[in-house]
């Protein structure tokens, strides 16, 4: 047998006498070594459609349903949306295809560990990819949202600015939030429950206090809040890039994009140090 | 680690907690200190914890196969989990020298909507295949299964078998450098098993170091050079395949009088009865003196004595006592009518059987005597079960292999 075997050494805490390129080193090997994997586990995860018969078509359904939501919406005046220069329909739209990546994300990614418990618990496999490949379907979605998107600015004659095709990039910082939240929930939830079940709540808190389906108020507590709140930035940011071309809130986004990069490194590496506890925890 | 072992374990240790919130507090603190860079000492024991792996050291070569054998819950799925990384120790060190694969769980990862070629191409990826490599051994793996008509449907419709055939056949072919099986070769039918424990000795026979664990001592003696037995977490012994086999029946053998005083008189479960005619009501062995005993020396005589209740009567009723022990039930099978002997017709009533095996020249270990009654008029078996048995042991050196011992006459003549 080849002498020149890689030897794997198990210690308690290991990954703690690791230095810092040591453990990043560890991890980036880890994740290139498992793409293929990621995408795997992506495709078994779409594959949940096959039993169903309008199949994929419903990420096509939800979007239209939600357009529909968002009409009776904007004429019931339910609540003040707040001046726009382009029509609700595809503000609201475009904003819920943002909010949906982060919060269909979030709730994959928490539950991503736990869904996994038998694979988890009989195989050594990535614990990253699997976390990682749940956000594939929110990805998908937000994908058809922004075709559902093009096909309004058809409707309503709207020609979106050249930002439209920076779309895929300017949703990155997003992502990585995303994925940030999802490393630690997806964690904690295998330990507690609790995390998982609360979640949907504070997602729906999180999507009131978030101007996605309306404008961010001039004043008062809530213009104050959101000032703190880097999903606003993250959002409404590209959307006013494509729809007018223009944000007054570039810096917002760009700081918010530098910390939920660093969030996303920090995090990636407390689940890195973390994670060999998942099969006996889980 | 030494170039010779593929895997080596120095003072391994793996804890759990009894009590599920205790332990999800535990796991937070663990969690925090980690996140904090800090150690959570997981070498000590706090409230409810216990060591499921206590302190074990050991160390194969590469190109062994080491069984690992005990009773249920002595730790050896948890050993295996360690050493494939899935669980982390909290003490110690485990060194594996190359490519790891498990056969712990059999289809782990199977997705029920995908077809079973879909499956083979995701249960590849889980155990660390590339797309290229799949793609490679792809027709092997569909060879090994024998379902190629049904790789297009999704393997939620397969049978149990099919499930377990595709699953074996892609872990087998993952090549690793070190395989661990947890028990899963007991499961396909004969043929199949027999299949993967051909590969397992190609594996072996190119250069793939395996630990075996399997409470079939056939597999365990047909395939591993060293044994490792654990009990309550810790190794208690490691050596030669046949003494490891008698340590663990001796070790069994502790257990059941220890957990059931009154195991070595009778086991016995009501629903393994043919008949609701017969029961047997204590099985006993006797010495010379006709005292009840539990073990007797090597070469002794073995006496047992069967007491029944029959509830009908019983015409030309034979009798059958047998001998046998974990690997063959039936070392010794005697019958009454084999002997010339006729009971007649018998009545209802409680009866006492008395049957002497004559210095019957059993290895040192443990065995157990089944009494079977066959009822030759009605052609009607009434009892024969081994759940109806009898433990006891035999006691003196234990050889290397074999179970029946006798005196030999060598010659060596050069022609």
């Amino acid at each position: 047998m080849d002498q020149k075997l890689e030897v794997t050494i198990l210690r308690p805490d290991d990954a703690l006498h690791r230095g810092f390129w040591q453990l990043y080193g560890d991890i980036i090997k880890e994740l290139t070594s498992n793409l293929w994997l990621i995408k795997q586990l992506f495709k078994s995860d779409m594959s949940s459609y096959r039993q169903s018969l309008l199949g994929i078509y419903w990420m096509i359904i939800v979007p239209f349903l939600s357009l529909l939501a968002i009409l009776t919406l904007q004429e019931s005046h339910v609540f003040n949306i707040g001046s726009l220069q382009v029509p609700y329909p595809v503000y609201a739209i475009m904003g819920l295809a943002f909010w949906q990546i982060f919060s269909m994300g979030l709730m994959s990614a928490t539950a991503s560990l736990v869904n996994s418990r038998e694979l988890i618990l009989k195989v050594n496999c990535s614990r990253k990819a699997i976390v990682i490949a749940s956000i594939g379907r929110a990805m998908i979605g937000f994908g058809i949202q922004i075709a559902v998107l093009y096909v309004l600015f058809l409707c309503y004659g709207i020609q979106p600015t050249p930002y439209f095709f920076l779309l895929p990039l300017m949703v990155l910082p997003l992502l990585l939030l995303t994925l940030s939240f999802g490393f630690i929930l997806a964690l904690l939830n295998c330990i507690i429950r609790d995390v998982g079940m609360g979640l949907g709540f504070l997602l729906t808190v999180s999507l009131l206090l978030t101007p996605v389906f309306y404008v961010k108020p001039a004043q008062g507590w809530l213009a104050h809040m959101t000032q703190f709140n880097l999903l606003y930035y993250l959002i409404d940011v590209p959307r006013s890039l494509v729809l007018t071309g223009s944000s007054s809130a570039i810096t917002g986004y760009t700081v918010s994009t530098i910390v939920s990069f660093l969030l996303f490194v920090e995090t990636l590496k407390l689940f890195h140090l973390t994670e060999h506890r998942i099969a006996e925890k889980i | 680690m030494s170039k010779h072992f593929a895997i080596e374990l120095k003072g391994v240790s793996k804890k759990y907690c009894k009590n599920l919130r205790k332990s999800m507090l535990y796991s937070i603190s663990d969690i925090a200190h980690n996140m904090l860079h800090l150690s959570s000492h997981s070498e000590r024991l706090r409230d409810n914890e216990f060591w499921s792996l206590k302190d074990v050291s050991l160390a194969i070569e590469t190109g062994q196969v080491a069984g690992l054998i005990g009773p249920n819950g002595s730790g050896k799925t948890t050993l295996l989990k360690l050493i494939d990384g899935i669980f982390w120790p909290d003490t110690g060190e485990i060194r594996t020298r190359g490519t790891l694969g498990a056969l712990i769980s059999v289809g782990a990862g199977f997705h029920p909507m995908l077809s079973g070629r879909e499956n083979i191409f995701l249960n590849g990826a889980i155990l660390g295949l590339s797309k290229c490599e799949i793609q490679k051994k792809f027709d092997q793996i569909m060879a090994f299964s024998e379902i190629e008509q049904f790789l297009d449907m999704p393997v939620k419709n397969y049978s149990s078998g099919m499930f377990v055939r595709l699953g074996l056949a892609i872990a087998v072919h993952c090549r690793p450098d070190i395989l661990l099986v947890d028990e899963v070769l007991s499961l396909g039918d004969q043929l199949f098993r027999n299949k993967c424990v051909k590969k397992i000795i190609e594996l072996k026979n190119t250069g793939t170091t395996v630990i075996l664990v399997a409470h079939n001592f056939d597999l365990i003696q047909m395939l591993c050079d060293n044994v490792y037995v654990l009990h309550e977490g810790s190794l208690i012994f490691a050596g030669e395949t046949n003494q490891a086999i008698a340590q663990y029946s001796a070790l069994m053998a502790d257990l059941r009088s220890s957990r059931h005083p009154a195991a070595f008189c009778l086991h016995f479960d009501p629903t393994q009865t043919f008949s609701d005619d017969i029961s047997v009501v204590k099985i006993g062995l006797l010495n010379d003196q006709n005292a009840t005993i539990d073990q007797m020396g090597e070469g002794e005589d073995i006496t047992v004595l069967y007491t029944i209740q029959l509830n009908r009567e019983v015409c030309q009723p034979r009798f059958s006592a047998s001998i046998g022990n974990d690997m063959l039930k039936n070392i010794i099978w005697q019958t009454n009518l084999e002997q010339k002997i006729e009971f007649g017709n018998i009545g209802p009533g409680t009866y006492e059987l008395k049957v002497k095996f004559v210095k019957p020249s059993l290895s040192p270990g443990v065995y157990e005597t089944v009494l079977g009654v066959y009822d030759t008029e009605k052609g009607e078996n009434m009892l024969n079960h081994r759940l109806q048995s009898s433990q006891f042991r035999v006691t003196g050196h234990i050889p290397l292999r074999g179970i029946i011992k006798c005196s030999s006459e060598w010659l060596l003549k050069k022609k």
